[in-house]
């Protein structure tokens, strides 16, 4: 059961590859590196999916692998509609994998394929030119070399070689070649040591499948087969990069191979190929570097793919429960040591202040790594805004280019969870009512592709994501009508822009005309606005007609740890984040409320201001100098009056439980030093 | 004359599967528990193919292939080696350029049947 398991975790995580796979792919239909590694997952998911019985996925992936065999074989391109086939594949074989039962599904698309596959070899056969009856020589008797250059160690591998150049013998006829044969053969077997490089010319019924499979205890830069389709085939770079051949050993091998296979096509007379022109020397030259090169870097893809494999080996999955439990006792151990600062407070002797700072600087480390270890990339979520966008962009005949940058941004993962939907809203908007048909782009002087850009920073201690596109820009005429129609404001009653915006993302608003599949889901802007909220996140919108609109998501670094301001409004004690504080300074109290007006001057500018006294119906008498702080959220600002500030402190955040609720005006709750609770002001909403 | 197999596996169901594939498959199969009890099986006599765990007590497979390769009668002799870790760097390190193949683990018996073959040939 337990291999089970294994087996559909690794299936998993070489879906997840594929994708990723077809993601390069669709930047590049022709890169080689990609088609292979396409093959390559499909190959290894249907190798492994027979031992567990799942034949429906074995099948589907035969299948699909055979396309890939097709274009890496040049026998056809990679195109939009083999991505897209391949995409749908993943989702049928993720389901498939996971019990569902997908298997009406698995054979509509491997229909497809089959249907794909055969108008493509009608197509190849009926295209006359070179090969003549192409679905027949699939049957027929085919040309291979095999040049086979063994490592020394060949032998202490427990392999016999003899034993695999007779397998390759018994395929059908051959004819050997031994290159650098300085010490005889029989003589390099008999010491255990070859030295030669073996070239075998075989004419066999066999798939070049069954060839490869001869050298299964080989390595695989230790033979190369190569399929012999013309004479042209011997100038081939795969051959050239093992073996140079001159004009009498070309005449040799034409003659060997007409032996070995009379129909051996030969499109090329040997004089052609012997009697190239200067260029055409140059140009094989080139072929050969390249060659040379394509066999540097697959040692190179090797390489990579180890360190890939041992950078997985070094990594240990955790459960997140026990990343949360550790979190939870580093923020205990914070407030602990707050506590015990409270304790020492008035009687602190240097020995003890100097090992508390001490124990301050390693807990303050402790609290880093263990948020660091609870940090994902936010690329994870990379391929689904690009398949979403694949998806919708087709969906609405829009076309659109889609940037990412910092990517490698990081974000706690229960973050990144909450993020996943309020982020997928945004992008479908930005494609559904942002970027403009080609038609409409075309008419504007844009291009016909829109732009979309997703990037991520770090900045102090909040993470930023941006959404921008470079289309529409939002219509505040639009929202004003409508926000008029569903009495959210008067007729004529003014509405800044930010108003407007404020309003879109207010609950029962949506500018969709009609509903739309893409975006009129019944979830409005206020749903985005809720769910980032919920993550002490805020979003903010910046717009310009017709040029575009950016929608930035700010979000805490941590959620739990705050760094705040403590304040005291008569006995009790306020906590104000210290990222939105922006100034404070001490005023008389008589001074402050001289006028009526309840403003503050700051920086030249007239502000309104609310004392927290008197938002809490606080009847004591006042102290004669109150502070003036003020709050700087998103560039709106706002004043508040205290008694005075007592302090800073990093607190652990708590959420408060639904009573508390509805008292917007707080944010949160914490625990201070002295084991007593103090409420986390949300400043921005003691405004009413 | 049956070809002489030595299959050291210390988890009993696998060893126990494993044994009874190439019996039926008409080889002549010598069991052990671990790579110790593996390696004393090779005091001479004629072996023709060694399948080995990686992971095993007492021995693990790496020191068990070293210390066949080290006996002049068992130098080439054909050796693979099952693993749940295609090519981990550790195992990777230990045997390199001294085993014939690996069988990833866990394997279909056809796959496996084709490979011991492939091996005695």
């Amino acid at each position: 059961m337990d291999f089970l398991q294994e087996y559909i975790e690794e299936v998993k995580g070489i879906l997840k590859d594929l994708e990723n796979s077809m993601m390069t792919l669709e930047k590049d239909f022709d890169d080689p590196e990609e088609i292979n590694n396409a093959y390559r997952f499909l190959h290894t998911i249907k190798g492994s999916a027979g031992m567990f019985e799942f034949h429906d996925v074995e099948k589907l992936a035969h299948e699909l692998e055979n396309i890939y065999s097709d274009i890496r074989d040049g026998d056809r391109q990679a195109d939009n509609f083999v991505i897209d086939l391949t995409l749908h594949a993943v989702d049928i074989l993720s389901d498939m994998i996971d019990g569902k039962d997908a298997k009406a599904e698995a054979e509509k698309l491997i229909s497809d394929i089959n249907e794909l596959r055969a108008v493509e070899g009608e197509a190849r056969a009926s295209g006359g030119g070179g090969s003549e009856g192409g679905a027949e020589e699939e049957d027929g008797l085919k040309t291979f070399a095999v040049i086979i250059k063994p490592e020394n160690n060949i032998f202490k591998r427990g392999i016999n070689f003899e034993s695999i150049l007779e397998e390759l013998f018994e395929l059908g006829k051959t004819d050997m070649i031994i290159h650098n044969e300085s010490i005889p053969y029989e003589k390099q077997l008999a010491e255990k040591n070859l030295v030669s490089t073996f070239e075998v010319l075989l004419a066999t019924e066999n798939s070049e499948e069954d060839v490869s499979d001869v050298f299964l205890f080989m390595q695989e830069n230790e033979y190369k087969v190569i399929p012999l389709r013309s004479v042209a085939d011997f100038s081939n770079a795969d051959y050239a990069a093992l073996i140079t051949i001159d004009e009498e050993g070309l005449e040799r091998r034409i003659t060997q191979i007409k032996e070995l296979n009379p129909d051996f096509s030969m499109e090329a007379t040997v004089e052609e190929i012997v009697e190239e022109t200067a260029e055409e020397k140059e140009a094989k030259a080139n072929m050969r570097a390249a060659g040379a090169a394509q066999f540097a870097d697959d040692e190179d893809t090797s390489e990579k793919m180890m360190q890939r494999k041992s950078k997985k080996a070094s990594t240990v999955s955790v459960a997140t429960t026990k990343l949360d439990q550790m979190v939870n006792i580093v923020s205990e151990l914070v407030i602990f040591r707050s506590e015990f600062q409270h304790l020492l407070d008035g009687n602190e002797r240097p020995e003890i202040s100097e090992a508390l700072e001490k124990m301050e600087r390693l807990i303050l480390r402790l609290r880093d790594s263990a948020f660091n270890v609870r940090l994902v990339p936010l690329n994870v979520l990379t391929v689904k805004l690009q398949r979403l966008i694949r998806s919708v962009s087709q969906e609405l005949g829009k076309e659109v280019d889609f940037i990412t940058e910092g990517m490698d941004t990081e974000l706690d993962r229960s973050m990144i969870s909450a993020l996943e939907a309020p982020l997928l809203h945004l992008i479908r908007n930005a494609l559904d009512h942002g970027i403009e048909s080609p038609e409409l782009r075309e008419k504007r002087n844009k291009p016909r592709k829109g732009l979309l850009k997703f990037y991520s920073y770090n900045s102090g201690d909040h993470v930023f994501i941006q959404i921008q596109d470079d289309g529409n820009g939002l219509n505040f005429e639009k929202i004003r009508k409508k926000a008029v129609e569903k009495g959210m404001i008067a007729e004529g009653q003014p509405a800044s822009e930010k108003d407007l915006i404020n309003l879109m993302m207010s609950p029962g608003f949506s500018t969709a005309d009609h509903v739309s599949k893409v975006s009129g889901r019944g979830v409005g802007m206020d749903v985005v606005k809720k769910d980032i909220a919920a993550i002490r996140g805020d979003l903010e919108v910046s717009t310009e007609e017709e040029l575009g609109s950016i929608f930035t998501i700010r979000l805490p670094l941590t959620l739990t740890i705050l760094d705040t301001l403590v304040v005291n409004v008569n006995d009790s004690k306020y906590l104000i984040p210290i990222s939105e504080v922006e100034f404070a300074y001490t005023m008389d109290h008589a001074e402050l409320f001289k006028k009526k007006s309840r403003q503050v001057n700051y920086n030249g500018q007239l502000m309104p201001f609310v004392s927290l006294r008197e938002y809490f119906e606080i009847e004591e008498e006042p102290p004669v100098q109150e502070t003036v702080i003020i709050i700087n959220k998103n560039d709106t600002r706002i004043a508040i009056v205290v008694d005075i500030i007592a302090g800073k402190l990093q607190t652990v955040y708590k959420p408060l439980n639904e009573l508390l609720r509805p008292a917007d005006c707080f944010s949160g709750a914490s625990i201070l030093g002295d084991g007593s609770m103090a409420l986390i002001l949300n400043a921005l909403k003691l405004k009413s | 004359m049956p070809k002489n197999i030595v299959v050291a596996e210390d988890f009993n169901t696998s060893r126990k599967i494993i044994v009874s594939t190439l019996t039926k498959e008409g080889y002549n199969v010598m069991e052990a528990v671990d790579g110790k009890e593996a390696a004393e099986l090779f005091d001479g006599r004629t072996i023709d193919l060694l399948i080995t765990d990686f992971n095993m007590p007492n021995m693990n497979g790496a020191e068990l292939i070293k210390a066949v390769r080290e006996k002049q009668e068992y130098v080439y002799i054909p050796i693979l080696l099952l693993t749940t870790e295609v090519r981990e760097d550790k195992i990777q390190q230990a045997i390199e350029g001294n085993i014939t193949a690996w069988i990833k683990k866990p394997f279909k018996s056809d796959h496996f049947i084709k490979i011991v073959n492939k091996a005695l040939r």
